[in-house]
């Protein structure tokens, strides 16, 4: 009796959520001018920032499978606009030398680390611009955040450091039906993104 | 310089961090320019005690550093303006100094944009302020979309295997529906100094037709004194060049070594933006210099 009660409580909160995201599918996008849509779309890509973070842990994790590990590159460039978008790497050894790549060569990189674990932590989310119109008709954007990264060998930290950076993020028009209604939706893809400082990271000690 | 970690600390501990971190950096700024600056202190732990998100235990001076900072030049602008929205990452500091006067915002505002090691003459600080506020009522507001203002941008060029520096002159275009992008407007650089010079004596004699032009030989062989057999009408075209030496292989992009940018929309003053990349309390994009057109 009381374990059929439990599965009502668990069918009825499950079809409260599904029907709630039912519900905010039927909404429309926001459209520009709209005061949601700034905070929604930079929502987004704050997302597919995290993503590539969480998508880079995998890519250098040489514990996992190969096959894993070729997925996540490949998941990982369908953040970015084009594989060419170019990212920028920098040393804590020598700080003023970066390095560009183009983000499919950035991610193959990544994966022939020498680190037998790779950890990328999201420290701060430090800005996000406003959205510009170009003259393509898709909206430009910056996020600026920090990230700790921290390269293990033999069990032990060989390699740490806290990066800023900035990440410009691109709104394509998307055309998309919803509740039989053509609307404008925006697709929100990663593009450059440029290492502002490098600093040595020691968890506050 | 002032660096400190974040950690957790009492509001009486935070104080006297800040009053002291501040005593160091910004001194010499206090004696040099602007007056009301001397307020920073003050405005700074009243932000740390009353704002909700700062005064939480793991938000201290780190955080109050990354918030004074200019991080982008749409932060900048929003500042500039004053604008009330989340890309104006200060007017969280100036909610806490409880200025509900606009234009009184504005000017602290503008006064925080400074970069403080310049020797700012206060006086001509506080006219182009009023300029700027002053002027057709409601004040001056940047945009990105202006057409006086420009980016200059120092890059690193390879020409015929050497590093040459060239400076690119970016201005924004925005059409008719809003859409704005950046284009090359002008380009300076050593490498065009021989495009310009003095014609001197020398010519192609008027009875060169009758040679089949043979004289041409010697012209060309003159390379020096190329511009001398040229018409009056003359005049280097240096973007046409970084064409076509880019066309054909001679010069090649290496990186973009800084930039800065040059506002002139406040009519009379002309000033100079550039990003300070340091830890301190005066980083980011700030104005270092300013004249008078």
């Amino acid at each position: 009796m009381r374990n059929n009660k439990m599965a009502v409580i668990a069918i009825a909160i499950i079809a409260s959520f599904l029907g709630g995201s039912l519900l905010a599918k039927a909404q429309p996008c926001p459209q520009p001018g709209d005061s949601l849509f700034i905070h929604y779309y930079s929502d987004i890509a704050k997302k597919k920032v995290q993503d590539l973070g969480d998508y880079l842990s995998i890519i250098t994790d040489r514990k996992r499978p190969d096959e894993m590990r070729r997925e996540a590159v490949n998941n990982a460039l369908l953040l970015f606009l084009t594989n060419n978008e170019l990212v920028w790497v920098s040393n804590i050894r020598d700080t003023t030398r970066r390095v560009s790549y183009k983000a499919y060569e950035y991610l193959r990189q990544m994966r022939l680390l020498s680190y037998e674990k790779v950890e990328i932590e999201w420290v701060s989310l430090l800005y996000v611009s406003e959205l510009h119109l170009g003259t393509d008709g898709n909206y430009y954007g910056v996020i600026q955040f920090s990230q700790k990264f921290r390269g293990y060998s033999d069990g032990r930290v060989a390699y740490e450091d806290l990066t800023t950076k900035k990440n410009s993020v691109v709104l394509k028009p998307n055309q998309v039906f919803l509740s039989g209604k053509e609307e404008t939706c925006w697709d929100v893809y990663l593009s450059d993104i440029e290492v502002i400082e490098t600093l040595p990271f020691s968890d506050g000690k | 310089m002032c660096i400190y970690p974040t950690l957790k600390l009492s509001k009486r501990y935070r104080l006297v961090m800040v009053s002291n971190c501040l005593g160091k950096n910004l001194s010499a700024w206090y004696r040099a320019t602007i007056k009301t600056v001397f307020l920073l202190p003050i405005f700074l732990f009243v932000y740390l005690i009353h704002t909700p998100s700062v005064a939480c235990a793991q938000v201290t001076v780190d955080q109050l550093r990354h918030t004074i900072r200019v991080k982008l030049l749409d932060d900048f602008i929003a500042r500039f303006n004053n604008y009330n929205t989340p890309q104006n990452s200060f007017r969280m500091i100036l909610d806490s100094m409880h200025v509900s006067n606009e234009a009184e915002r504005r000017k602290t505002s503008i006064k925080f944009l400074f970069r403080r090691d310049q020797k700012w003459d206060s006086l001509v600080v506080s006219s182009f302020i009023d300029s700027v506020i002053s002027n057709r009522g409601s004040g001056i507001f940047l945009n990105l979309s202006d057409t006086n203002w420009y980016a200059d941008v120092n890059c690193d060029f390879q020409l015929d295997g050497q590093s040459k520096q060239v400076r690119l002159i970016m201005r924004t275009f925005t059409d008719s529906l809003g859409g704005m992008k950046w284009y090359i407007s002008g380009i300076e650089s050593t490498i065009f100094d021989q495009l310009n010079g003095k014609a001197g004596g020398a010519f192609i004699a008027p009875i060169a037709h009758e040679l089949d032009f043979l004289a041409l030989q010697k012209v060309f062989d003159d390379k020096n004194n190329i511009i001398s057999y040229l018409g009056e009408e003359y005049s280097a075209d240096k973007l046409s060049v970084f064409v076509f030496l880019l066309k054909t292989g001679r010069l090649k992009f290496k990186k973009v070594l800084d930039n800065q940018f040059i506002f002139c929309q406040i009519p009379g003053w002309k000033f100079a933006v550039r990003d300070f990349k340091e830890d301190s309390y005066n980083a980011g994009l700030l104005i270092y210099e300013l004249s008078i057109r």
